[in-house]
């Protein structure tokens, strides 16, 4: 069909391409529909590698237990595309073809040293993903040919990895900036140290002279801090409505710092490991997550991680989301400190406190304790992140509690 | 412009209709078969007013090609009440008063109701996850995570009320 209609672009779930079309920035002459092409959207372990079809959705990929398995970085990455409502329809092929410096999928798969599989009436051909992108919207796909999926090298048991980015909210965002690490972590050593970067260039580009920097070392949080600014030299952002060159070039550093942390100390940050372990509904319940293989016992752990990206509204409290242990409580409790802000520190229950909790308590439970259960419209921070009244307290949060100003 | 036979079923109804290749399900759903509970918003995918469930899932009707559904199944709003009652995600939100302008309402239910279909029984992120392709610019995002929940555990009895009653037919 293709070489009939030379003009004709393919679409799956059209969620890009669509807007394009109602913007006037596409006009192709013909649609070709392969959103049931279902050849194109198989999830298949192979062994040594992953494939995963073009045609796959983001959804069908973040879900998918093979991929959680195998390639936790992509599902992760999948995860953070769009919406629920794009996720269903958006495709991984889409999210290649489109070429975005900002597609989410792109730098998990740069730095997975995935290979894309492009195939036209000459045949089929594999390109590392680390050349296939060459500008915003250009690739190395020849006229004629289309993606068919990617294959991915199946992650061992020392692979570690994170996915974080940077939008101006969580849902339906466009990243401000992006970081995909993957790299290999033995006896506290690093080795084969990916660090790709979304939306701080023309196209995904790796932080080659932080992967050098990195490479054969003994991790530590001040390794990491000293070397991270590096992640800035790989980067080249424009100033754009989502933000500007300067803020980019020192998120996309905060971004390399938090990405390869979590990669490396999966279990000391107080956030679901990925966003798609939420969304993978019931199907996936009981399976927590691929950092549980990851041998994180044999960790070399510094004694007091110093992250540098979360700002500390009092310098006695642990650190954010990135904290160790916290001494306090026994067994069956746990303490934890709560500050008021606004009117709730200014009236009652007035300044901050330690709380002593059965352990497993949530965040309703605390307001039950600090008498604010029924008083409506009172946010929580558990350690400076939003947090909602199912979320379970962990021994040494602080809890911050205030009235959230609305405005319309 | 092209024209293409489309075989839809809508709210358990089969259609056929002769349709532009470039119309949207969304102008299909809205433009001819009148069903104009599913709202056009942005008409870009961002803010979820025309939420719909197509074979299940929830998707973008703006975002979809009419063409694209032959064959398949759809579920709007106008699809949800039952002999003249509401569906339990429908009864909640008046309940909970969880529509200010009800703009973003028929999107929101249908987010919702793929979301219980799917997992009877989610927690507050799970709900808040559902809902995060949907914008309401009432700011009335508590009532509606809350009328969510609390639909949740009525559909419980719900679910098995219905089964009791198809067992009795």
């Amino acid at each position: 069909m293709l070489a009939a209609e030379p003009g004709a672009v393919l679409v799956a779930g059209g969620t890009d391409l669509l807007v394009k079309m109602k913007d006037g920035k596409a006009r192709p002459p013909a649609l070709i529909s392969i959103d049931r092409a279902t050849d194109m959207s198989a999830i298949q372990d192979t062994g040594r590698t992953v494939w995963v079809g073009a045609g796959c959705t983001h959804a069908s990929i973040s879900r998918s237990r093979v991929v959680a398995e195998k390639a936790p970085l992509l599902a992760a990455a999948s995860a953070a595309v769009g919406s629920p409502q794009i996720r269903n329809r958006g495709t991984l092929g889409g999210n290649i073809a489109t070429a975005s410096p900002a597609g989410d999928t792109i730098p998990a798969l740069i730095a997975m040293d995935a290979r894309i599989v492009a195939e036209g009436l000459a045949g089929q051909r594999a390109i590392e993903a680390g050349r296939f992108f060459l500008g915003p919207g250009r690739s190395a796909l020849g006229a004629g040919e289309i993606i068919v999926g990617a294959e991915i090298p199946c992650d061992g048991p020392s692979d570690v990895w994170a996915f974080r980015k940077l939008g101006q909210r969580q849902a339906m965002s466009i990243s401000i900036a992006s970081v995909a690490v993957h790299a290999r972590l033995e006896g506290g050593v690093l080795s084969r140290v990916a660090v790709a970067l979304g939306s701080v260039a023309p196209v995904v580009v790796r932080a080659r002279r932080l992967e050098q920097a990195l490479e054969g070392e003994r991790v530590t949080a001040e390794l990491l801090a000293q070397v991270c600014p590096m992640a800035r030299e790989a980067a080249s952002p424009i100033t754009d409505i989502r933000g500007s060159r300067d803020y980019r070039l020192a998120m996309v550093e905060a971004l390399a710092y938090q990405a390869l942390y979590v990669a490396v100390w999966p279990d000391e940050v107080h956030e679901p490991r990925a966003k798609w372990a939420a969304e993978a509904g019931p199907s996936l319940d009981g399976v927590s997550g691929p950092c549980v293989r990851h041998g994180r016992g044999q960790l070399h752990r510094p004694e007091q991680p110093q992250p540098k990206t979360e700002p500390q509204t009092d310098a006695e409290s642990e650190p954010a989301s990135l904290k160790a242990t916290t001494p306090g409580g026994d067994g069956d409790s746990i303490r934890v400190r709560v500050v008021f802000f606004g009117e709730l520190a200014v009236r009652s229950p007035g300044g901050p406190m330690t709380v002593d909790l059965p352990r497993g308590s949530t965040v309703a439970d605390l307001y039950r304790r600090v008498e604010l259960a029924d008083s409506s419209y009172v946010v929580a921070l558990v350690n400076h992140r939003r947090e909602f009244d199912d979320k379970v307290l962990s021994d040494g949060d602080e809890i911050a509690l205030m009235h959230p100003v609305g405005g319309g | 412009m092209e024209a293409v036979r489309v075989r839809i079923t809508v709210n358990g109804e089969e259609h056929v209709k002769t349709v532009p290749t470039c119309m949207t399900l969304l102008r299909l759903l809205r433009e001819e078969l009148d069903l104009t509970g599913t709202k056009e918003g942005c008409s870009k995918g961002e803010c979820g007013a025309c939420t719909v469930i197509l074979d299940g899932v929830p998707v973008n009707s703006c975002l979809v090609l009419a063409y694209q559904c032959s064959g398949r199944s759809v579920v709007t709003i106008e699809g949800l009440a039952r002999d003249g009652l509401l569906h339990p995600v429908q009864e909640a939100f008046v309940r909970h008063g969880a529509v200010q302008c009800g703009f973003c309402t028929p999107g929101m239910i249908m987010s919702a109701v793929a979301l219980l279909d799917a997992n009877p029984s989610p927690t507050q992120r799970e709900i808040r996850e559902a809902i995060s392709g949907n914008l309401c610019r009432c700011t009335g995002y508590k009532a509606i995570i809350e009328a969510i929940d609390d639909a949740a555990q009525r559909m419980a009895g719900w679910v098995d009320s219905q089964a009791a009653d198809e067992a009795r037919v």
